[in-house]
């Protein structure tokens, strides 16, 4: 499902159905989800090939923000000192990506699932997320990846109390998704630092072996070796 | 070196106070230069690029005349007679220029403030619109309705200014009102899936809705949304018809105005 394919191209399921065909001079692009369709005609010179990739969960229905936030169903509390891996799941997007030549060009993104947004922080200088909700999982779940993805999430509280968590925020520039044909899956930290604040932050490598890296539309603006980190402050 | 330095090239002007004169207007040209970069990294984006580019020349022209009542008496130049006349010339330009001169020192005052900035949806004394431009003595707004305004920034700086844009999240509410005898309960609960279904209404803060008061002719349910504000408009615009028909769609409806009239005789019936 997420490896490149040659036009003409067709994909179907009960989610969602994706036709790329050539008609006369050009190529016709159809995406129908969820009672909605998207029809696009792509002028390309050379015959382009069509890939279907994973994409960070923030570009529906418009881009509003690059963070999202993951609410845990039940509020947890962790041991001061203590580092707990958990596994949570999130939201899909996927992207439709023409290739021609050397270059990937994403053309659709779109979701089975219905966007939610939800304000982190305060009115003035808070942050708008894409919302999520999730229970906490301490081994892998099973998932259909065509609605959710898993992400393990190492909590580390570096702090000498107990802290209360409820949830999680994310900056999508730094994610790293990885996919095989079966589920699409993430890493990243939250490392705990005061009762009230917190650091998170992803982790590039896959959650198994074997699994391939997908594409990524939100990149780090400079070059550096740290990925991009969500403080979280105020409410955790 | 010294007897180099101490050479007298003109008057009373040694080489050393031509050096010293140079260095001077070195340091403030360097100067100058660091507020200049700053200024340019501070208002970029707040007010346009012609009214930056003159501000920065500004800049750079205090920086040459401060320079200059510097190196004037080094370079043995006396500068007494020009202070006097400079003194006289800026008591008339200011009486002259009061209005220019308050207008200006509000909108430098306006810029350090930042209530507002280019593109913000504001209302400024009753005036409402977007913020076209903040220049530095007045401030320019286009109404909702394409009018041009012309508002001087002192005017600016000591009305009300309110702006629609600068929190990153803003309510709105409607008052839904049904009849007596349809089960708010059930309308409260229609009306929350309807608003949960949306995806630009907030999580959290999360709606509200509630029986607001109990009216002559309806029960009035109050109905209040939080969006991000780029959204506010269309959800706001979008939303109440939705309700409105989802709620007909069930049974709901909403009455007309109404008055029970009570006969003090009960007429004859044939």
């Amino acid at each position: 499902m997420f490896e490149l394919h040659k036009i003409p191209f067709k994909f179907e399921n009960k989610e969602f159905s994706l036709v790329v065909d050539r008609i006369e001079g050009r190529f016709s692009y159809i995406r129908e989800c969820n009672s909605e369709l998207c029809e696009k005609n792509i002028l390309s010179k050379t015959t382009p090939k069509v890939m279907l990739s994973p994409v960070e969960p923030v570009n529906l229905p418009k881009k509003l923000t690059t963070c999202f936030l993951i609410e845990f169903e039940k509020t947890s509390i962790i041991e001061p000192k203590t580092t707990k891996k958990i596994f949570i799941k999130f939201p899909m997007e996927f992207g439709v990506f023409i290739k021609s030549k050397k270059d990937y060009e994403i053309i659709d993104i779109f979701s089975p699932l219905k966007p939610k947004f939800t304000l982190y922080g305060d009115h003035r200088i808070g942050t708008i997320c894409r919302y999520s909700k999730s229970k906490i999982h301490s081994k892998l779940p099973r998932v259909n990846p065509l609605y959710e993805g898993i992400m393990e999430l190492n909590i580390i509280n570096h702090t000498n109390n107990w802290v209360e968590i409820s949830k999680s925020v994310f900056n999508a520039c730094g994610m790293e998704l990885w996919h095989t044909d079966k589920l699409v899956s993430m890493k990243a930290t939250m490392k705990i630092i005061q009762e009230k604040l917190a650091e998170t932050e992803f982790v590039n490598a896959p959650l198994k072996k074997g699994m391939k890296k997908s594409m990524e539309l939100y990149t780090p603006n400079t070059v550096s070796i740290f990925t991009p980190k969500f403080t979280m402050s105020g409410w955790l | 070196m010294v007897i180099i330095l101490d050479k007298i090239v003109y008057g009373n002007v040694s080489i050393f106070n031509l050096l010293l004169a140079l260095i001077v207007v070195i340091i403030v040209a360097l100067i100058a230069k660091g507020i200049s970069i700053n200024l340019r990294r501070a208002l970029k984006g707040k007010i346009s690029k012609n009214h930056l580019r003159n501000m920065v020349r500004l800049v750079n022209f205090i920086g040459i005349i401060f320079a200059l009542i510097i190196i004037l008496p080094i370079i043995g130049v006396n500068p007494t007679g020009l202070i006097v006349a400079g003194g006289i010339v800026a008591i008339v330009i200011g009486l002259a220029t009061q209005n220019v001169i308050s207008n200006l020192v509000a909108g430098l005052f306006l810029m350090i403030e930042r209530p507002i900035k280019i593109g913000d949806s504001v209302n400024i004394d009753g005036t409402s619109g977007v913020v076209e431009d903040v220049k530095i003595i007045s401030t320019t707004i286009r109404t909702f309705d394409g009018l041009y305004v012309r508002i001087p920034n002192e005017h600016v700086f000591n009305t009300k200014i309110t702006n629609y844009n600068i929190n990153i999240v803003r309510r709105f509410e409607y008052t839904i009102r049904i009849r007596y005898r349809d089960d708010a309960e059930k309308t409260i609960e229609i009306i929350k899936n309807l608003i949960d279904d949306h995806s630009f209404t907030l999580k959290n803060p999360a709606p509200e809705i509630f029986v607001e008061n109990l009216g002559d002719s309806s029960v009035n349910i109050n109905v209040k949304i939080w969006t991000p504000t780029s959204e506010n408009w269309n959800v706001k615009t979008e939303l109440l018809w939705k309700i409105k028909k989802v709620l007909e769609a069930e049974g709901i409806q909403i009455p007309f105005p109404q008055r029970e009239v009570w006969f003090k005789n009960k007429p004859k019936t044939t």
